[in-house]
């Protein structure tokens, strides 16, 4: 099948390989092509001034980033206490590091852009809805969520 | 192979910024009054060897003004004219304007060729015009010629055949276009000489094979051994051969002369068409005795050692025919210094192309001894670690006390090693400094103002990044120096100065520091224009009192410009302020002083890296922070009797008779919601000062160690924070904050004065 | 051809960008390159080489130690006075020439060379 599907990807640029993951009940994706790492949940040190859902700073290899509570952000109530809580650690496009906290990694999925429905305008955190075996998925806008993370000024 | 030549094109435009600021320092030398030969010679190298590395990737705008360049200055070399002043400044204009070709060539903007074209008509001008002028004066000034590099009259014939003055590039071109019938009959006599110079019978043997077979030929060769003495008498050293060649018809007498060009002075020879006079052949071989034996050439023996000493080793192995002989080599249809055409020129042009879209790759240069100083320290780190190794397996209390000892030699040398990589980092501040003078040049040429820089401490060595992040707020002073510091001529005439006027932009060490400093001898601030100014644009109400240094510092706000008219030249985009946010950027403070009349004196001073900072570990709510121990001025314990409480619920200190606010660290960054507790008794605070001495004391929950960091940025993952400059990384590997003390000072100070306040907390920011 | 033994040369230049292309052109010709920067480390190179260079390449214009001062102490270094010198150089002022011959120069190839002509010369040279 990762086969079939390599060779699909390779003619077909519509179909996107994706890691789906669980923030409460409902599952989003992102390209597994932003993804860098995934590791565990540790203790971040807090920034002043920062917007709710950024839990605070963290050291990957000797450089700083932030993780961003995907629960706060996307307004669903964080499961504080699941241990599966995973950082998804991603690269914007223009090269932006930061970790995503999500409730768990559920598993990959072949995306199809044609498949994706709209659900809200431009500059939405959610690209759209697509069906995969039933479930539906939120593609999640990581050029979104990183740029409100990078320009959001909050003043004192 | 055409990534190898990107990264010889890359060392080519790094070795053109080497060569430009050598042709920098050479000319400012000149200018300076010096006339060393030394300093002429390498000017003229630097010029020298841009032309030939940009001739080698084909970049023939770079050739051909370089070559002009050149020109004028080997006319500076060989004392044909002086470097008056006049001279130098079109040097320095030239310069310029390589430079800017030189950048053009690497991708940058294109360069205005009416520029181009008027530099070269004055370089053309002062080595043409110029030179014949003082050409009656040439004979009479030879004394003043360097003597390497005087135009000794040569006793040299001419070159022969001048269309081709190297003999191992033949064009074949003409002899297809000229069939002959006969074989062209080639007759010669080495010297001794040409067996001194390294050559041999035989590389003039191999050009005739070459020849032949370009035509598919072949050639017959004669050896003439009539000469060679009985062998008791022979001398390697000597000359005793002739030979007689017959190449094939088709063969020319050009190309056949050609083999001989570089050897005509060191060798007999006649190149006859056979059946043809024979046209007065300088040595006749022909008239040979003996029958001559009919030997061959041998194609280049690719194993032989050292050149065989003289003839002698020919007549050992006699020349026999072997064939095939190896690929000739192919003629390059250029032989002459034209760029284009041949195959390596047209794969560099192609190089050029791509390495122009190609980002630049960073490099520098090291002095080996610093290679080697952190060479040796980690050959130390290396057995120190060995040691603590071993130490960590034993037990006993005695192994324990060595692990310390031995930890602490290895934090020493973890600090020695820091420092010898820091010094690898480290680069002279030359280069930007030089780079002013071009700025300076073009700016006073621009204003019509007549002015001098003068450059010192320009091998002060500062961390390479900030190396490059200082030439933009230079550039933007010294150009604001230009413009607005120094007066016109005319009104410096009045002011009983000098027309001329002077710029001295320094640099030197200073406890930890690199302190810059623009000091110019101009009109100083007019204080008086700048307050208005500043209330005109509202930047401060009119009834602000400020003090001098406060009217200074107006100069660095937003938006802010006195120039009556906004001129060309700093109408340019920035203003002061965005000079004053870079040097902050890079953890500097700007200082200011000036005098009426007599000139204005811009202080930078700036930390020597950006990579690693003295700081002070503090907690507050619970976090762990880091604030730079250059701004700590001291800490303490509060007496509440010392702290008077404001209407608007903050707080200021007396320290010694001096109110300073109180900053609540933790409530201040919001990351504690508790406001300041009712007592402050005992509290532990850090009186803290920013860059233009505005004071205040930052209420933090304990000091925990001094300790250095290596500075992280936040803002490459993140966004600014207020109140914090950057990050770094813990012993324990968390993350931590370091302190804007800056914008901290500034905020509460802003926070205690309404009045002329805003102002002062952004003078004092 | 294939058995051919290496031959060595040695290339005095002091642009760094002149000796990339020596050494480029060279190596891919199947030569043994050393280099030196300047003439007097061009000749410390050639003290020191071993094995030693079968021929030099040297340019005019250099520091310390020009072109002609290479020839000149090659020729009077008793192991090298044989050993064919080229002069490699953008001047192509017959009075440089004549200087360059008369300090002993075996050859003399203008810059910018093609490789073609660089590897004739020496072909020619280390016959």
């Amino acid at each position: 099948m990762t086969e079939q599907t390599e060779l699909k990807e390779a003619t077909d640029t519509k179909i996107v390989k994706m890691i789906v993951f669980a923030i409460g009940v409902q599952e989003y994706c992102i390209p597994i092509l932003s993804v860098r790492e995934i590791r565990g949940f540790e203790k971040t040190t807090t920034l002043p001034f920062a917007p709710p859902y950024v839990c605070g700073a963290i050291n990957l290899r000797g450089i700083i980033l932030t993780v961003v509570d995907l629960a706060v952000y996307l307004n669903v109530p964080p499961q504080t206490d699941n241990p599966r809580r995973v950082v998804v650690i991603v690269e914007s496009k223009n090269g932006v590091v930061c970790g995503l906290l999500v409730d768990r990694v559920i598993d990959m999925a072949d995306i199809n852009l044609n498949d994706v429905q709209a659900v809200s305008e431009d500059g939405s955190c959610l690209g759209g809805l697509v069906l995969v075996d039933n479930r539906m998925i939120g593609l999640l806008r990581l050029e979104t969520v990183v740029g409100q993370l990078v320009t959001d000024t909050i003043s004192e | 192979m055409s990534s190898d030549m990107d990264d010889i094109l890359q060392i080519f435009f790094q070795e053109c910024d080497e060569q430009l600021q050598e042709l920098e320092r050479g000319l400012s030398a000149l200018s300076d009054g010096e006339s060393e030969h030394e300093t002429v010679n390498a000017v003229f190298r630097a010029v020298h060897s841009i032309k030939g590395g940009a001739a080698s990737f084909g970049l023939d705008n770079l050739v051909r003004f370089a070559h002009v360049f050149e020109n004028s200055l080997d006319g500076l070399r060989s004392g044909r004219f002086a470097p008056t002043h006049d001279v130098v400044k079109v040097f320095l204009k030239a310069m310029d304007v390589l430079s800017d070709l030189v950048n053009e060539a690497r991708g940058g903007a294109t360069v205005d060729s009416a520029r181009v074209a008027e530099s070269h008509a004055e370089l053309a001008d002062i080595s043409g015009t110029g030179g014949n002028q003082n050409a009656s004066q040439a004979a009479t000034t030879e004394d003043v010629i360097p003597a390497d590099f005087s135009p000794v009259p040569m006793d040299f014939e001419p070159v022969p055949t001048d269309f081709e003055p190297v003999p191992f590039d033949f064009d074949f071109g003409e002899e297809e276009a000229t069939p002959a019938a006969a074989s062209l009959l080639v007759t010669f006599r080495p010297h001794d000489a040409l067996y001194e110079r390294g050559d041999d019978a035989r590389n003039i043997l191999i050009g005739l094979t070459d020849l032949a077979r370009e035509c598919d030929g072949e050639i017959q060769t004669t050896c003439d051994r009539s000469a060679l003495p009985p062998l008791t008498d022979l001398l390697p050293d000597k000359s005793y051969l002739s030979w007689q060649v017959v190449l094939p018809p088709a063969v020319s007498e050009d190309s056949a002369n050609a083999v001989f060009d570089w050897v005509s002075e060191d060798c007999d020879f006649s190149i006859v068409r056979e059946g043809a006079e024979a046209a007065a052949p300088q040595e006749p071989p022909a008239e040979q005795p003996e029958p001559a034996e009919v030997v061959a050439v041998m194609p280049p023996v690719e194993d032989h050692e050292a050149p065989p000493p003289a003839p002698a080793p020919s007549v050992a192995h006699p020349i026999q025919i072997l064939s095939p002989l190896p690929a000739p080599a192919t003629p390059d249809a250029h032989p002459g210094p034209s760029p284009a055409g041949s195959a390596a020129s047209s794969t560099a042009n192609g190089a050029a192309q791509t390495a122009a879209r190609k980002p630049e790759q960073a490099s520098i240069r090291v002095d080996l001894h610093r290679i080697d100083d952190l060479m040796d320290l980690v050959g130390e780190l290396v057995i120190a670690q060995a040691a603590i190794e071993s130490l960590s397996r034993r037990t006993d209390a005695a192994g324990q006390h060595e692990l310390v000892q031995s930890i602490s030699s290895m934090q020493s040398l973890t600090r020695d090693i820091q420092d010898a990589v820091m010094a690898v980092r480290a680069q002279p501040v030359r280069a930007v400094f030089q780079r002013m003078q071009r700025v300076v040049r073009e700016a006073s040429s621009m204003t019509h103002k007549d002015i001098v820089l003068t450059l010192e401490g320009e091998d002060t060595e500062v961390d390479r990044t900030l190396v490059e992040k200082l030439t933009d707020p230079l550039t933007h002073m010294l150009r604001n120096a230009v413009d607005h510091g120094i007066e016109s001529p005319e009104a410096r005439i009045a002011a009983g100065k000098p027309a001329e006027g002077h710029i001295v932009l320094s640099a030197e060490h200073r406890s930890g520091r690199i302190l810059i400093t623009i000091k110019d001898d101009g009109a100083g601030i007019n204080r008086q224009r700048v307050f208005e100014t500043a209330v005109k644009r509202g930047v401060i109400p009119a009834d602000a009192v400020l003090s001098d240094e406060e009217i200074n510092n107006l100069i660095f706000m937003p938006g802010f410009s006195t120039a009556a008219q906004v001129s060309n030249l700093s109408g340019r985009g920035v203003g002061m302020d965005v000079v004053k946010q870079a040097i902050q950027s890079l953890g500097g403070r700007i200082s200011i002083s000036s005098v009426p009349g007599k000139g204005t004196t811009f202080g930078f001073s700036l930390p020597l890296t950006l990579a690693i900072l003295d700081g002070m570990l503090i907690s507050a709510s619970g976090s762990t922070m880091v604030i730079p121990i250059s701004s700590v001025i001291e800490t303490m314990i509060v007496n509440q009797s010392d702290v008077y409480a404001l209407p608007d619920g903050s707080n200021v200190i007396s320290i010694r008779g001096d109110c300073m606010p109180l900053i609540p660290l933790a409530t201040v960054l919001k990351l504690s919601n508790s406001s300041t507790p009712d007592s402050l008794d005992a509290s532990v605070i850090l009186v803290v000062e920013n860059e233009s001495g505005a004071r205040a004391a930052l209420i933090v929950d304990e000091i925990r160690d001094q300790t250095q960091v290596v500075i992280k940025s936040i803002e490459s993952n993140y966004r600014q924070i207020f109140g914090v400059s950057a990050a770094t990384i813990l012993g324990d590997g968390s993350v931590s904050l370091i302190l804007d003390v800056s914008a901290l000072v500034a905020s509460a100070i802003g926070h205690i004065d309404i009045k002329p306040s805003n102002i002062r907390a952004e003078l004092a920011a | 051809m294939t058995e051919k033994k290496i031959l060595r040369v040695l290339t005095i230049d002091d642009s760094r960008t002149m000796q990339g292309m020596l050494r480029k052109a060279l190596e891919e010709a199947g030569y043994d390159v050393i280099q030196g920067g300047d003439g007097v480390e061009g000749i410390e190179v050639l003290e020191s080489a071993d094995p030693p260079p079968n021929v030099i390449i040297t340019d005019i214009n250099m520091p310390r130690m020009d072109g002609f001062g290479v020839i000149e102490a090659v020729r009077k270094m008793p192991a090298f006075k044989h050993l064919p010198v080229i002069v490699l150089t953008t001047e192509s002022d017959p009075e440089k020439k004549a200087r360059a011959r008369a300090a002993g120069a075996t050859g003399w190839i203008i810059k910018p060379f093609s490789s073609d002509s660089l590897v004739a010369a020496i072909r020619r040279v280390t016959a």
